[in-house]
């Protein structure tokens, strides 16, 4: 295995089958992908298309029926590879009774941490995650996305080499959506590997350097997403402060090359944009009860 | 070290019964499949023991790791409102004892507080133990919380590991505070009695004096495993008592308690009667009594003698003997004791609770290799299974050998023998065999019954201790390798 490939599959298949072993579905057919050091690579697909079954094969947590998969190098059963994965799965499954205190004391133990080590990298996570109000309540008070949030600190608390995040975004509002997205890019600017599932394709779009798209356990594309989301056989000028008898003058040079001016428009934010800029402290939400 | 044989042979025979039941065994060719089994016994000791040391190892390197689940398993068992409603109805039935009425002798509201307070431990105990041993992982796995351990770097092997040892701490606190509470109900309540009576009877642990010399007289049979065997009416089974001092000896009777078995060519007989006679060898006098032993069985019989049969130079004898001739008594050299010197009540009471823990331990080794691969309910029920089995094993013994009885019965009328269906026939053999086959495989939980030792106040030997110790770490050894087997083949979806 190549030394920049952090995990490689070859026909990876995983069939469910029923107590008397009769085949039931066909979860993952026969996947063969790489994912490189430093990359954030998105596994996409619409529910049921086997990117939980695939993140499970990597885990370890589920057996391939047939195919081979290597993650750090390593089988996905290895112990001391999974000391440099971080996980966080769909639901923040963690242990209800723990408070945030505790929960990462526990898995900072799991990943022998020195106590003042564990006390350090907490301390530091729950001041970025945002939970150091609620770091004392126990995990059964917290809300969904304070959950998420928590079960991100977990993933991120052995200051992992690859992390698997699986459906981050759900359960968060657009702050922390974005937030997310912004770690996200924080970790490949440190030199890690992301593997993100989800199925909300805007939350990829702004971050996955590649992406690879299943649908009913078949992978159907896998490419980098520049080359899936260019039109090479059109042309975007985006230009400020332009007067309407330069735009007319841009449109005569156009059609003079035998082009052909599709549409002309004024960009557009996005609703995330205008949501964030009213909500943020100070913004004009803000002004205005002022 | 007849008793670790006597373990050894019961599994071992075990096997060979379920040899002998294979297809192809017959009696031609059974001294090579025997040999064949010994040569694969020995082979899979060496396997296991191989595999004990790896995973010893493992448990070795990732120490901080099974301590952390350990710990994590401990705190989430006692903030399980199951574990403190339970513990607490154990802890009302400890406290409401003193309130049982209790009529005869005085000392007989006490004898009552330490059965109710024994028994209370122990089955509340074993309660919390297998609801919370055997609901733990299944409820992990179903709420998907296991997803965030097992793609730590922590093996599969650890996390049973470290759940048993959360567990066994979780177990010793709950045994520690009810067999406290227990000590103190029973030393507040038994403050009225006199002290002689007291110190001398109630609260003591009597240490035994071993008999000095062991010489059946008439003719005998020595057996593997060092059972010597007398008939009734020919032979005698005598132990010679040297050396005993009377100052030893404060209370107004003292107790001889003789190990036996005895046997019959009658085997629907349940009981059979024995003769014993504690005698001052050098005045004659002597004190006779019979008691009944259960067919079969390891039996041991206490009789109770005023210390005046012990002769001035400090010699007793005591002989056993089968009331009926046509009965064998079966007697070790070293099977009978003197309960004398007094020792302390509360070391024998801390000695019953660690038989307890070890009784439970067993049983929450077995709720937890359930736990691996059921679901929480069908756990809880299997070890209840083994833990009532575990205490009905002469039940089943009798059962499979009255079975044997019948049959052998139905034999002896062969006119009879043609209405016997072969679907009868062979029920019969599966069931015996099967029946057997649990009693031989299964643990044998009265091992750590504690309770003939603090009711009669006799002091539980260190080397019951160390068997007692060793029978559990193999049946808890046996069934972590199983749960591992189990839990490494096991998809967590």
């Amino acid at each position: 295995m190549e030394a920049d490939c952090i995990v490689k599959t070859e026909g990876l298949t995983k069939t469910f089958t029923d107590f008397w072993t009769r085949r039931r579905v066909e979860a993952v057919k026969s996947l063969s992908i790489e994912i490189h050091r430093g990359e954030v690579f998105g596994l996409l697909g619409p529910n049921g298309s086997g990117k939980s079954t695939t993140v499970k094969m990597l885990l370890g947590l589920l057996f391939p029926t047939s195919g081979r998969v290597w993650v750090l190098g390593q089988p996905p059963r290895d112990v001391a590879a999974k000391s440099r994965i971080g996980f966080l799965p769909e639901e923040s499954y963690l242990y209800r009774f723990l408070n945030a205190d505790e929960t990462l004391d526990f898995y900072g133990r799991l990943f022998d941490l020195p106590r003042a080590e564990r006390r350090r990298r907490s301390d530091d996570l729950i001041q970025q995650v945002g939970l150091k109000e609620a770091r004392r309540r126990p995990l059964k008070e917290y809300s969904k996305g304070m959950a998420r949030r928590i079960g991100l600190a977990q993933a991120l608390l052995n200051d992992p080499d690859f992390v698997i995040l699986d459906e981050p975004t759900s359960g968060l509002d657009p702050k922390g959506r974005r937030e997310m997205k912004d770690l996200i890019l924080e970790l490949k600017r440190r030199g890690k590997t992301v593997l993100l599932c989800s199925h909300l394709l805007p939350d990829v779009e702004d971050v996955c350097d590649r992406v690879a798209i299943l649908n009913k356990g078949v992978l159907l594309i896998c490419r980098p997403l520049k080359d899936l989301l260019a039109r090479m056989d059109q042309v975007q000028i985006l230009a400020k402060n332009l007067p309407a008898e330069g735009l007319e003058k841009v449109k005569a040079v156009i059609g003079e090359s035998q082009g052909q001016v599709v549409a002309v428009d004024h960009p557009t934010t996005t609703l995330e944009e205008v949501f964030l800029k009213l909500t943020a402290p100070g913004g004009e939400t803000d002004s205005r009860v002022a | 070290m007849e008793q670790f044989t006597e373990i050894f042979m019961k599994w071992w025979q075990a096997i060979e019964v379920a040899l002998q039941a294979l297809p192809g065994v017959r009696e031609d060719n059974w001294p090579a499949v025997q040999a064949t089994a010994r040569v694969v016994g020995v082979l899979f000791l060496i396997a296991f023991a191989a595999y004990l040391v790896s995973v010893a190892r493992v448990a070795v390197r990732e120490r901080h790791r099974f301590l952390a689940i350990a710990l994590h398993t401990f705190r989430e068992a006692v903030r399980k409102k199951v574990l403190l409603v339970l513990v607490l109805f154990g802890l009302i039935v400890i406290g409401s004892s003193p309130l049982l009425p209790a009529l005869g002798e005085p000392e007989a509201k006490i004898r009552l507080m330490q059965a109710v307070c024994l028994r209370a431990t122990i089955l509340f105990s074993v309660l919390v133990a297998i609801f919370v041993a055997a609901t733990g992982l299944p409820a992990d796995i179903s709420e998907k919380t296991v997803y965030s351990v097992l793609t730590k770097p922590v093996s599969r092997s650890t996390v049973i590991v470290g759940r048993i040892l959360g567990l066994y701490a979780m177990l010793a606190v709950i045994v520690l505070v009810m067999g406290g509470i227990s000590l103190l109900f029973i030393r507040l309540s038994a403050r009225d009695l006199p002290e002689d009576l007291r110190e001398g009877k109630v609260l003591t642990a009597r240490r035994p004096v071993k008999a000095t010399k062991f010489a059946p007289v008439g003719p005998s049979r020595t057996t593997p495993g060092g059972i010597t065997w007398v008939k009734g009416g020919v032979g005698v089974a005598t132990w010679e008592f040297t050396g005993l001092d009377r100052r030893r000896f404060p209370t107004e009777t003292i107790t001889v308690g003789v190990k036996m078995q005895s046997n019959t060519p009658e085997r629907h007989l349940d009981y059979l009667p024995v003769n014993v006679s504690v005698l001052n060898p050098k005045t004659g006098e002597s004190l006779d009594v019979q008691k009944e032993t259960k067919n079969s069985q390891f039996w041991t019989v206490f009789v109770e003698f005023p210390p005046t049969l012990i002769s001035d130079a400090g010699k007793l004898t005591v002989e056993v003997s089968a009331s009926r001739d046509t009965d064998h008594v079966g007697a070790y050299e070293d099977g009978s004791s003197l309960f004398a010197a007094p020792g302390f009540f509360s070391v024998n009471l801390l000695k019953a609770l660690v038989l307890m823990f070890f009784q439970c331990a067993l049983v929450i080794a077995v709720a937890v290799m359930a736990s691996t691969t059921l679901s929480g309910p069908v756990s809880v029920l299997l070890a209840f299974f083994v833990y009532l089995c575990g205490h009905l094993v002469e039940f089943m013994s009798d059962v499979a050998r009255l079975m044997a009885t019948t049959h052998g019965h139905g034999h002896r009328h062969e006119e009879d023998a043609d209405e016997v269906s072969i679907f009868a026939e062979q029920l019969r053999v599966f069931l015996d065999s099967l029946l057997k086959q649990l009693a031989a495989m299964l643990p044998d939980l009265r091992r750590f019954d504690p309770g003939p030792f603090i009711l009669e106040s006799i002091d539980i030997p260190a080397w019951g201790l160390g068997l007692s110790f060793t029978y559990m770490l193999v049946y808890v050894l046996a069934c972590f390798a199983m749960a591992h087997a189990l839990f490494q083949g096991r998809e967590i979806q």
